[in-house]
């Protein structure tokens, strides 16, 4: 599914040029629970930028189902990770102005799904989440186990093939923590969704299928 | 997806409730301005245009002496025999029609036996209907012609006279000795219509009397005004020259000249004081472009705050719409997304301005003394707020929604905003534009109110509050057959009124002139002679004829000689003003020279110094003072707080003189402010203006500030705890946009002087434009800039440190 080919990324400053990634190749398959691990700054979370097109690299290949997506127009790849990505993040980054049940359904508004359909799914996986009580309020009126659990929904909801989360449980105390790992785990098993997530925490790490470690932008 | 843009944009405008509430404020006025000033602008430039084949009726509108262009004779009377021109000049297709104007007079109504003057009289000759387009409401044009004495009138002068429109027609007004009846009710006429009269007679009746037929079946009066219809193909040019041959042929002892022009055009013809007998004004292109360039500026500067605002707000909605973009919104869905907020933000202030004009026509109305409309029925008027939508949404909408749409998601993501350091050079400029337009406001307000102030002390100094004018009519003068023209027997007539005043003790003085001294409107040329006059030398003069008392209740001031004495001693001597004798070329010693008007011959007893005895606009000319002549227009001077009881007095002596016409009368400082009318709306509107383009300005300083200090919270907290003070800090947030105001008001200079002087140019006399006025505009913008700014600044520098950097 994912195929990244001597990819680089850096940034110069004066002459000097530094590496965010260096020489990163990997392979993803469908249906994989992925984490990546590493110390701070070793460039995890723009592993995954880049996975998830948010970012550009300066060099090598990127493979996203058979697409060269460094190749691709800001449009096309725009189509592609609209209806293949979906994003989950530490901060929820759920739209304060929007309610539960609005910010789930936003990305099918995006994906011009028609009404009736889009209640259908919105409803059917707001049931499923255990948040219909929960689905006329607004994201800072939720604690934060709550708010990630509605941004784990928005990142379903337009039923990607890939799930990218950058430290999911990182604001969560143990308790919710565990239950959204277990939630990945469940969606990664039953549904065949590919996730890769990015962690701190050996304990999450070990929900995955595979480690990647990283280190000053190198995997080791 | 439509009903998910506007309910985002709710809840952003009903959030942000101070940003909301600067947008809601500025744009609205601004825009309630804008709309009346369209009103306006349509109203002038479709002025009477509503007629059928508008553009083929000409009226020859302007005669002008060919001594002096500057003198238009009121109205013309060559087409009265228009049939002449049909075999000169082919293309007349339905022929002429005339009207016979009484405004100047006014007409006496008696209705049920009580008596009004009624402004809006005319006579119309059988082809008028044809000619124009009035809307009947009841009644019937056919029978309004069939007797001579018909009257059809407007449905609020049917209102005003009778209460009920409906039940005026059949009623029956008398006028002078002959009755008439209402034969139609006519819908008033339209705001856009230079024909205001409310009350129309035929022709013929007024003709019916074998004098007034004697008297104007000739070529010498001019109170008739007569508009020709040309067939579409026919030249105007080959008919204004027959026209010109007719004149000449039978009018050989004058020099007139005439022109024609199509009645759409006619509106904006000031040459000719025509209007002034049909009730209405003519338009003036140059201010209908200033206006129109004044609305385009609030709008535009009300619209700079909007988006500044709207830009800045963005930085605080980074997240949201970073997020927006990776849950997959296009680039073209943010813009719409955005764009659909400017569209419902705009709709908004669109329905608020609408009511509050709607609110507020009536005192538009009153401002500009006209009968506007704001009727959701009117195509125009929807017209006029749709064009304006887009207008709003183009100019708010567009900028913000396309710096929205091109953001990209990642670096929300590593937390860096939207706004970069070229889009701060924008608004900067923004800014200064802003305050650059709010200085030439400033300035031009403060030019325009010392021309007015000086305007207001260049007459005679006399309180105008305190004297009341009044005119003797001339129709009762007539019933005494002018005692024969004798001017004593009619000035002892006078006296006798003059006496009935002066017995209450709240009359201070009566006296009796020809003219207003603030606006003499009677002038001559020839038949003055001096010593050392050139044969051909015939000037025009103006005539002040007055009562020895004349010159303590005016506050006269001799620049050399007496003034007159109060008896007959001085009846054939003269008083001239400094630029008479200017003018004149009469040397010195100036008193004791002989002086002679038509024959009457006497000296020079005196010279004033010069003051304004019209408009400002005009030039001071030669004047001559007299007082041996027929004068008819009574002053009086109340006591300091007798006003009422003098009224009574005057009305009681007006009563016994004259019973058969309604008391009319005019304080001074009334008369004074009309001869200003439209220097004083305008200076009003522009006052109104640059109060209203100031606080936009200010409150976008206010917005940008409160948005500045919230982006460097970080940086002030830094500084705070390294030990900056307050006042420091104030500074420090205040230099930048003090700068910007500086520069706007450096670059707002030359522009208001070039305003300001164009403007002036309309006046003969006018204030200089020293360096204290741009001065003092400056510092005014630059202390409300300043104090607006430091409102946020300090309140920014005053917040606790630790908190601002723990949010960081």
């Amino acid at each position: 599914m994912i195929q990244l080919q001597h990819v680089s990324k850096w940034v110069t400053t004066g002459n000097v040029r530094t590496f965010l990634l260096k020489d990163i190749n990997l392979e993803i398959k469908q249906g994989e629970f992925v984490s990546i691990m590493g110390p701070s700054g070793s460039g995890k979370s723009t592993l995954l930028n880049v996975i998830g097109m948010l970012d550009d690299a300066d060099e090598g290949v990127y493979t996203f189902m058979e697409d060269d997506v460094f190749k691709l127009k800001e449009k096309q790849r725009g189509e592609l990770h609209k209806h293949h990505i979906g994003f989950v993040f530490q901060a929820y980054h759920l739209i304060d102005e929007l309610t539960v049940y609005e910010n789930i359904e936003t990305p099918l508004l995006y994906q011009s799904i028609k009404t009736s359909e889009r209640q259908a799914i919105v409803a059917d996986i707001i049931d499923r989440f255990n948040i219909v009580g929960k689905k006329d309020l607004f994201p800072p009126q939720l604690s934060g186990g709550q708010q990630q659990l509605v941004g784990i929904a928005r990142a379903l909801v337009a039923k990607p093939k890939l799930i990218l989360a950058d430290e999911p449980t990182g604001n969560l105390n143990s308790k919710q923590g565990e239950e959204i790992m277990q939630l990945f785990k469940q969606l990664n098993e039953e549904e065949g969704v590919t996730i890769v997530q990015v962690t701190h925490s050996e304990k999450n790490a070990a929900y995955g299928t595979r480690i990647i470690n990283l280190l000053d932008g190198r995997i080791v | 997806m439509w009903r998910h843009y506007i309910k985002t944009a709710w809840r952003n405008i009903t959030r942000n409730r101070a940003t909301t509430l600067i947008n809601l404020f500025g744009l609205s006025v601004a825009l309630v301005a804008f709309i009346f000033i369209a009103l306006w602008v349509q109203n002038e430039l479709s002025f009477d245009s509503y007629h059928k084949d508008a553009k083929d009726i000409l009226p020859p509108a302007n005669v002008f002496l060919k001594q002096s262009d500057e003198q238009p004779m009121n109205g013309n009377k060559l087409l009265y025999h228009w049939e002449n021109l049909l075999n000169k000049a082919p293309g007349i297709e339905d022929g002429a029609t005339r009207i016979l104007p009484q405004n100047f007079s006014g007409t006496v109504l008696n209705i049920h036996n009580q008596l009004f003057a009624e402004k809006s009289c005319a006579y119309v000759d059988d082809n008028w209907f044809n000619m124009f387009h009035y809307d009947l409401l009841y009644g019937d044009i056919k029978s309004f012609y069939a007797n001579p004495f018909s009257i059809a009138l407007t449905e609020s002068k049917a209102k005003k006279y009778f209460g009920d429109d409906k039940k005026a027609l059949g009623q029956f007004i008398k006028i002078d000795s002959n009755t008439y009846q209402i034969k139609a009710i006519l819908k008033d006429n339209p705001a856009n219509s230079s024909f205001q009269s409310d009350i129309l007679i035929p022709l013929s009746a007024y003709l019916s009397n074998p004098s007034n037929y004697k008297n104007d079946y000739g070529w010498n009066n001019f109170n008739y005004l007569t508009f020709i219809k040309i067939s579409p193909n026919a030249n105007p040019a080959n008919i204004e020259r027959a026209a010109k041959n007719i004149f000449a042929q039978n009018k050989k002892d004058s020099t007139i000249t005439l022109s024609i022009e199509p009645l759409t055009q006619w509106h904006f013809d000031n040459r000719s004081s025509i209007s002034s007998m049909i009730g209405t004004r003519h338009g003036n292109r140059s201010s209908l472009y200033i206006f129109s360039i004044l609305g385009f500026l609030l709008l535009f500067i009300a619209s700079i705050n909007y988006v500044n605002l709207t830009v800045a707000r963005t930085n605080a909605r980074t997240k949201e719409i970073g997020i927006r973009k990776i849950i997959g919104g296009s680039r073209m869905q943010l813009f719409m997304q955005f764009l659909a907020e400017s569209l419902l933000f705009c709709s908004i202030v669109l329905a608020i301005s609408f009511i509050v004009a709607r609110l507020a026509l009536p005192i538009f109305n009153n401002v500009t003394e006209r009968q506007f409309t704001l009727s959701l029925s009117s195509l125009v008027v929807w017209k006029t707020l749709l064009g304006t939508l887009v207008l709003l949404v183009l100019l708010n909408g567009i900028y913000p929604a396309l710096i929205i749409a091109g953001f990209n998601p990642i670096n929300f993501l590593q937390g860096k905003s939207i706004l970069k350091f070229k889009n701060v050079f924008l608004r900067k400029s923004l800014v200064v534009v802003q305050f650059v337009i709010a200085m030439v406001f400033i300035v031009g307000a403060l030019v325009i109110t010392l021309q007015i102030r000086y305007i207001q002390r260049s007459g005679t100094s006399y309180n105008r509050g305190q004297v009341v004018s009044f005119q003797f009519p001339f129709q009762t003068l007539k019933q005494y057959n002018y005692f024969n023209f004798d001017k004593d027997k009619i000035s002892a007539y006078m006296q006798v009124i003059k006496n009935d005043m002066l017995k209450n003790n709240s009359v201070q003085d009566v006296e009796l002139a020809n003219a207003s001294i603030d606006n003499i409107n009677s002038w001559s040329s020839g038949g003055w002679d001096w010593k050392g006059r050139a044969k051909d030398f015939n000037p025009q003069v103006a005539r002040f004829v007055v009562d020895a008392g004349t010159k303590d209740m005016f506050n006269i001031q001799l620049k050399e000689g007496r003034w007159f004495r109060n008896d007959n001693s001085d009846k054939h001597n003269y008083i001239l003003n400094e630029t008479a004798v200017k003018v004149f070329g009469i040397k010195e010693p100036v008193i004791g020279q002989y002086f002679s008007r038509s024959g009457d011959t006497g000296q020079i007893i005196g010279v004033t110094k010069d003051f304004a005895f019209k408009s400002m606009h005009e030039k001071i000319t030669p004047m001559a003072i007299y007082t041996h002549e027929i004068k008819a227009t009574f002053f009086v001077k109340i006591a300091a707080g007798k006003i009422p009881e003098a009224m009574k007095t005057i009305e009681a002596t007006w009563k016994k003189f004259v019973p058969d016409a309604p008391f009319e009368y005019q304080f001074m400082n009334q008369a004074f402010d009309n001869l200003y009318k439209d220097d004083l709306t305008v200076s009003k509107l522009v006052l109104l203006f640059s109060c209203i383009s100031i606080i936009i300005s200010a409150l976008g300083l206010l917005g940008l500030a409160a948005f500045v200090a919230e982006q460097r919270t970080k940086e002030i907290g830094i500084r705070k705890v390294f030990g900056a003070s307050v006042r420091g800090i104030t500074l420090l947030l205040s230099k930048d946009f003090v700068k910007l105001v500086i520069i706007g008001i450096v670059i707002a200079m030359p522009v208001a002087w070039w305003a300001a002087n164009k403007w002036l140019n309309n006046f003969a006399y006018k204030i200089h434009l020293s360096w204290w006025i741009f001065l003092l505009a400056g510092i005014l913008v630059l202390l409300i800039a300043f104090l607006t700014i430091s409102f946020q600044t300090i309140r920014a520098a005053r917040a606790n440190p630790v908190k601002s950097l723990k949010t960081e």
